[in-house]
């Protein structure tokens, strides 16, 4: 089994029919994920990529049997889909956008928490379960289904993780990006767990970077509820103190969040970190030839 | 120079593994077109610090002979004297580093990205 995502997720898109939601969907449709319709509100009954369109998630859901969506709208208006799509009864929400209000994603977490609902993202660059679902801007071809879990709050640098575990013929179960937001939506813990509990994933893969405490959290977690080796990156041990690192969260703020700090703590709890990008897959191997 | 905030970081560590000192750091964005990369350049050398250049790129959906043809004519046409090291991965990614290798510029091609951080601080040190 893989986690949140297989070849049976039924999904629609949010933001269909614009140039992010018809080029990613086309790619994930390719790929062979059940993309059912979209939904763009204004042009409900046109047809999309050979899908139907509606103006509401609701009849979305009605119409497809979808309980998962991808968003793409833009950020200005990104808050009312995800509640759309809550309101709908949608179980998983993907958001890929970047750029929502960090007073948006306060009000978003708290109605995702009440109802129960998922989310990964925003600001990153999705899940795939290799060789079943792409959900997401990432490169199918990169992926060979497997046994690493990988969890990142970067883009790039879970291509990396990818790239490094296919090339050594590990493969992955699923891999998560998290986002590079202040607030996101699922956090490391929630996916450390999911791996945790799934029978695909034999080791995971932890990629951070500087600021919040997230994976600090993440090395408590690991140290008192996860058996399975894990390796981890953070990225940012150059980053100068103060300075917005290109995402939202990336910032050491008061002194707080550095690389250093992170390393040691997930150190502490038994996880192998790399100190070079370039290692990530070795070290995966390494893990698993004990 | 890399397309991907956490790319970003990953590189200037790698840098400051491999001995050298990151000098800066541009992200060109997840659409690294000629035009983005050519711009780009200008900004990076307009840094008088910059003694060396490592163009790291992870081509997932962009092509990557297409981002190596946006730097060699950025490099053509900013005509900096300073060495360029560019590390293509993803897509085409062994035809980016062809067209590269035979551009009869100033541009070192790596499929590593531990070399291409080594070769660039190398370079930077006039080695």
């Amino acid at each position: 089994m893989s986690i949140l995502i297989n070849k049976n997720t039924k999904v629609i898109c949010q933001g269909f029919t614009g140039a992010q939601g018809t080029l990613h969907c086309r790619q994930g449709i390719e790929y062979g994920t059940q993309i059912m319709g979209g939904v763009t509100p204004g042009k409900g009954g046109t047809m999309h990529l050979d899908r139907p369109v509606f103006d509401t998630v609701k009849q979305a859901v009605k119409s497809t049997g979808a309980d998962t969506s991808i968003i793409f709208v833009p950020a200005p208006f990104c808050k009312d889909s995800i509640l759309e799509a809550v309101d709908a009864g949608i179980k998983l929400i993907i958001t890929i956008t970047e750029g929502i209000p960090v007073i948006d994603m306060l009000m978003v977490k708290q109605v995702l928490d009440h109802h129960g609902v998922k989310m990964v993202g925003p600001n990153c660059p999705g899940v795939i379960t290799p060789g079943e679902c792409k959900l997401g801007i990432m490169p199918g071809y990169i992926h060979l289904p497997g046994q690493v879990g990988i969890v990142s709050r970067s883009g790039t640098l879970t291509y990396e993780a990818v790239n490094q575990t296919t090339a050594l013929g590990l493969g992955q179960s699923t891999c998560i990006g998290i986002g590079g937001d202040p607030i996101p939506g699922m956090s490391f813990i929630d996916v450390l767990q999911m791996f945790e509990n799934d029978d695909q994933t034999k080791a995971i893969v932890l990629v951070g970077e500087i600021g919040g405490s997230a994976e600090e959290e993440a090395a408590e977690y690991i140290k008192s509820h996860v058996r399975k080796p894990v390796v981890s990156y953070i990225a940012g041990v150059t980053a100068p103190p103060g300075k917005r690192m290109g995402h939202a969260g990336a910032i050491i703020s008061g002194g707080k969040g550095t690389a250093g700090e992170k390393f040691k703590a997930l150190e502490r709890a038994g996880v192998q970190t790399v100190r070079s990008p370039a290692e990530i897959g070795i070290a995966v191997k390494k893990c698993l030839s004990r | 120079m890399v397309n991907g905030a956490g790319l970003a970081m990953a590189t200037m560590d790698l840098i400051k593994l491999s001995g050298g000192e990151p000098s800066n750091f541009l992200d060109v964005g997840g659409s690294a077109t000629k035009e983005r990369v050519t711009e780009a350049f200008k900004i990076i050398l307009a840094d008088p610090n910059v003694k060396a250049i490592l163009v790291n790129i992870f081509g997932g959906i962009v092509r990557c002979d297409l981002i190596a043809d946006g730097i060699i004519s950025a490099v053509a046409e900013v005509a900096t004297d300073l060495p360029v090291v560019v590390r293509l991965e993803g897509h085409n990614a062994e035809l980016g580093n062809q067209r590269l290798a035979s551009s009869g510029l100033n541009i070192l091609a790596c499929d590593s990205f531990t070399k291409a951080a080594q070769m660039a601080v190398k370079a930077s040190k006039g080695v």
